[in-house]
């Protein structure tokens, strides 16, 4: 069973139900682009500061899913820093994966006020509290927003229960559909239609780690100029 | 590996007080899981960059018995104690007989030891440190240590607890993910690894466990014997702005400011497939390498 927000506007819950049933890789990828910027829009009338934002994604969602939400927020006048993380998956048993950091795109912030965490479904949670856990002793934000179209029910209380109270409860959340069935591999019904890595194009979960987003190649350029 | 314990007391059962403690008491259990692990870990950087093996067993069946640890011919015994109320005289004195008799049986057999009470309350710390019995104060200690929820949060010890992470892992850059990641896998491998048959296991095999199911990314020496690497690290260090490092058993590289990586150990044939790829290829800027970096 699909729930959604009772805020959700018409086109956010267009895309999202569209999302799963998209096979081409353009097309998938437009679409999740534009769950991007829709993610944006939810999300910017809730900053308390225009400053001491970072973003921070996965590899396979920064040109798509995050450059939609990057472009939204611009548009808004709003300039995040960018983080962007390759993780590895890594079994230590039943139910108990490990995501590390394989490489890194971390640009400084100083000041950190912020946190927007994007991800294009969040099911076990793991990739997740990887990337939050990596920043936020050091950077010690005042908010942490997770964003994603797509959520697994119960993801939410999984995720805060990685961490102390003092940072659990500095979490709010933006996502449109949240389904509460998965198949045995933990791929979420409909959630976005399967494996992400596969219908952006990007390789299989291991492979997509050799994929650099363009987003990220950009951004250095400036940094080197 | 160490001698069986005390073994006229685990076969004769001469300790009225053994309850194997804590095993009906979640709290305690886990208490007591994530102490053991934590002195685990406190001690792998020992063997890493001295090779000083740590042995240890838990519910030892001696009287000061939830948790033994041997390293450097040094035996520890803690009793951990994660209640608010204990004292040295409750239960007619059963914790101070415990510790009087643990005592006694180490000089008995002429045994190098000390003996700790482990305590998750400061209260009851300062009390059990200020009553302790002069009888066994000169080889006792009591510690402090914090009840926590999850074996991750080790990774964030202060002082006196804190743990050496940065000569654990290896990798020089990450922060607080990765050192979680390892006080996960030390934590996984302990409980699932083997013991000898005298229910001791050892800080080498936790770490060979760890390495060999790459449940973490551990410190490991690597003598950068391999056909091309010479040459590879010289293209590597011509490649302007580009910084990495092997002394750990990683390839693990940085271009300042905001790129970092470390994907595969040396030992492996990822590795071997890089340098040959850079051998091929000979790159020049970052640019080029970006593609080939494992």
């Amino acid at each position: 069973m699909r729930r959604y927000p009772e805020s959700i506007g018409d086109t956010a819950r267009r895309l999202v139900d569209e999302l799963p049933t998209v096979k081409e890789v353009i097309h998938y990828r437009a679409v999740m682009t534009r769950l991007g910027e829709q993610l944006a829009l939810e999300v910017f009338p809730r900053l308390a500061s225009l400053d001491g934002i970072v973003l921070i994604c996965t590899n396979e969602d920064a040109d798509f899913l995050a450059r939609g939400l990057l472009d939204g927020l611009k548009a808004q006048g709003c300039e995040p820093s960018l983080v962007c993380f390759w993780n590895d998956r890594v079994s230590l048993g039943v139910g108990d994966d490990r995501a590390p950091i394989v490489r890194r795109y971390v640009e400084q912030a100083t000041a950190a006020r912020t946190f927007l965490v994007v991800k294009s479904i969040i099911s076990s949670s793991c990739v997740v509290r990887t990337n939050i856990s990596e920043l936020v002793y050091d950077l010690n934000p005042q908010d942490i927003f997770v964003l994603a179209p797509v959520v697994l029910k119960g993801a939410q209380d999984r995720l805060e229960s990685e961490f102390e109270p003092g940072i659990a409860g500095r979490f709010k959340y933006v996502w449109f559909a949240e389904d509460d069935q998965s198949k045995e591999n933990g791929e979420v019904i409909p959630g976005v239609g399967g494996s992400v890595y596969e219908l952006l194009g990007i390789g299989d979960s291991k492979s997509k780690n050799s994929f650099v987003p363009e987003l990220v190649r950009e951004r250095r350029r400036l940094l080197h100029r | 590996m160490p001698k069986a314990l005390s073994i006229e007391v685990t076969e004769a059962g001469l300790d009225p007080f053994q309850e194997r403690g804590g095993q009906n008491n979640k709290a305690g259990n886990r208490f007591e899981d994530i102490f053991l692990t934590h002195r685990v870990l406190k001690h792998t950087p020992n063997y890493l960059h001295a090779e000083i093996e740590m042995s240890f067993t838990e519910q030892a069946g001696c009287f000061v018995d939830d948790v033994v640890l041997e390293a450097a011919g040094l035996r520890e015994f803690y009793q951990l104690k994660a209640d608010k109320g204990i004292t040295w005289g409750e239960n007619n004195g059963r914790l101070k007989d415990r510790f009087l008799r643990q005592q006694q049986d180490c000089v008995a057999n002429g045994q190098d030891f000390r003996l700790y009470v482990v305590v998750a309350n400061g209260h009851r710390a300062q009390s059990l440190t200020t009553n302790l019995p002069k009888e066994f104060a000169a080889s006792t200690e009591v510690i402090l240590f914090p009840r926590l929820d999850r074996i991750a949060q080790v990774a964030r010890l202060d002082a006196p607890h804190q743990i050496q992470f940065g000569q654990i892992a290896a990798s020089r850059l990450s922060g607080n993910a990765e050192w979680e990641d390892i006080a996960e896998a030390f934590h996984s491998a302990r409980q699932s690894c083997a013991p000898d048959a005298n229910g001791y296991l050892s800080v080498s095999q936790v770490v060979t466990k760890v390495r060999s199911q790459r449940m973490a990314r551990v410190y490991t020496p690597w003598d950068e014997q391999l056909a091309g690497w010479p040459e590879v690290r010289g293209i590597l260090e011509s490649i302007d702005g580009f910084e990495f490092w092997v002394d750990r058993g990683y390839f693990e590289w940085r271009y300042p400011p905001a790129d970092g990586g470390m994907n595969v150990s040396c030992l492996e044939p990822g590795f071997e497939r890089f340098v040959q790829r850079v051998l091929e290829l000979r790159p020049t800027t970052f640019d080029d390498l970006e593609m080939l970096l494992p």
